[in-house]
């Protein structure tokens, strides 16, 4: 199989640094500042995004806010300020819709858009479409924002193109040019080929991208134990196999404790704000549940988890609340949790819903729908359970990493 | 530095223009960004300005009307 010889019409954009970026849009004197958002501003805190100038110094994603310190002792370190966030994300998204509808918010900062057929090539290239929304976003969302876009036949590719010039990048891999930049990229420059990927593939003799392109499907097969081979090389050859949405199969929420906390009752505030903010989102989206997961990290690094399957389905936060305690019991926590997550699964849309004769019906249906009315009108948490009420720093407003799921929705809830 | 003080805003063609807190005027150079969220059915205006000297980030709450100043830096680390 050769290159796919269509033209690109996919194309990919990512905010730079997008958190920190944002930040510094807003506060023109923190522009060209080593700078970065972090989960919390203690030491221990981790870095969610860098400036490009805290980037320069070796200060990346990821690291501990002390680290970055001692790089830079300087830095200054800001809270995260997801309002903000999300309103770039959607003015980005109208742009991108003045140009086409088959877009998607692969994450926050992420956009991947397809313009064939769409009348905005009629008198413009994707590289001259790509300039426009630069301006665009220069102009309708701020000066200071910049964007990395790549354009491919496909979307794996056009994430590639991305990635090779950061910030403001704008690269395109195609037929004519598709050589030249595999011969320039190591494998690891691949997303989704990181060291264990790249050693299975050096065990079959591929140390380079050109290697990794010019290897017959089964060898590719071989490195992967799996059909991820096949995959893998109609990907690099420009063909889409990466288009499919998932099923939403679950929701959750989950926080990382910056306290101390290890008991039943000091944990139970948390699981119970976490709970009302996934039963919430479950029936904002017209769905019951049938099962509740619990999961939790210690700060030692262990892990525990359970679900659990019930006969009858849930939607109200106190009924999921109930089993999630159930299930809090039995973890029985007696040393400190880094991180509790609880979500719900095994899913039922209401319209397809079909009750059971015998099934429990739900208590307090009325009580639910009038207290989510409230909450709508007077804002998030205005009625919630008791329970929560001493959660409330415990579990902040936050943007889930890479997820797209609770971008779902959005629009809806913004002005 | 978090503020949330009541204060009065200039606004010319719905961008502010000054500021008066604590009975001193900050005129406004320049506005970074201006979003926009809801509490329930309340939308707030935030505009995120800078003075000569200040970082400001001014609130306004579409409900009451009603201006906060809650953050103030001083231009610098």
């Amino acid at each position: 199989m050769d290159f796919n010889s269509k033209p690109s019409y996919v194309m990919l954009m990512d905010i730079n640094s997008c958190f920190a970026t944002i930040e510094q849009q807003a506060n023109p004197f923190l522009r060209g500042r080593p700078i970065v958002v972090a989960a919390y501003t203690s030491a221990s805190g981790a870095i969610l995004a860098a400036s490009y100038e805290a980037k320069k110094l070796g200060i990346k994603t990821g690291m501990r806010v002390a680290d970055g310190k001692s790089i830079c002792p300087s830095l200054k370190i800001l809270l995260p300020d997801p309002h903000k966030y999300r309103f770039v994300h959607l003015k980005l998204a109208k742009i991108i819709s003045e140009y086409t509808d088959d877009f998607a918010a692969k994450s926050i900062d992420e956009f991947v858009l397809n313009l064939k057929d769409y009348p905005a090539l009629k008198n413009k290239s994707m590289q001259g479409v790509a300039r426009q929304i630069k301006e665009k976003i220069k102009t309708e969302i701020g000066e200071w924002i910049t964007v990395s876009i790549g354009i491919a036949p496909n979307r794996y590719l056009a994430k590639i193109a991305a990635n090779i010039k950061k910030p403001d990048g704008l690269v395109e891999i195609n037929k004519d040019n598709f050589l030249e930049v595999y011969s320039k990229l190591k494998l690891t420059d691949l997303t989704g080929i990181k060291v264990g990927n790249a050693r299975r593939l050096n065990s079959m003799g591929i140390y380079t991208v050109l290697d990794f392109y010019q290897s017959p499907i089964w060898k590719l097969k071989a490195a992967f134990h799996s059909i991820t081979g096949l995959y893998w090389h109609t990907r690099l050859r420009g063909y889409e196999i990466d288009k499919e949405e998932f099923k939403r199969r679950s929701y959750g929420n989950s926080v990382a404790i910056g306290r101390d906390v290890k008991t039943k009752a000091e944990l139970s505030p948390i699981l119970a704000r976490l709970t009302e903010k996934t039963a919430f989102r479950l029936r904002q989206a017209d769905y019951k549940a049938r099962g509740v997961h619990l999961a939790i990290v210690y700060k030692d690094g262990t892990f525990w988890h359970k679900g659990g399957l019930l006969q009858y389905d849930l939607e109200s936060s106190q009924e999921i609340f109930r089993v999630a305690l159930n299930l809090l019991s039995i973890a029985s926590p007696k040393k400190s949790v880094r991180n509790i997550a609880v979500s719900v699964f095994s899913l039922v849309k209401h319209d397809s819903y079909q009750p059971d004769l015998f099934e429990k019906v739900s208590e307090n249906k009325d009580l639910t729908k009038a207290s989510d009315l409230i909450n709508k009108k007077w804002g998030d948490f205005t009625l919630h359970l008791g329970r929560s009420l001493l959660s409330k720093s415990d579990v902040k407003d936050r943007i889930a990493f890479g997820g797209v799921k609770e971008l779902e929705g959005l629009q809806s809830r913004q002005p | 530095m978090t503020v949330n003080e009541k204060v009065t805003v200039g606004m010319v063609d719905n961008v502010p223009k000054y500021v008066i807190w604590k009975g001193q005027s900050h005129t406004v150079v320049k506005i970074g960004l201006h979003h926009t969220f809801r509490d329930g059915k309340t939308m707030h205006h935030i505009f995120s300005v800078t003075s000569s000297t200040l970082f400001m980030r001014l609130n306004l709450n579409s409900d009451n009307l009603i201006w906060t100043l809650e953050e103030i830096e001083n231009n610098g680390f």
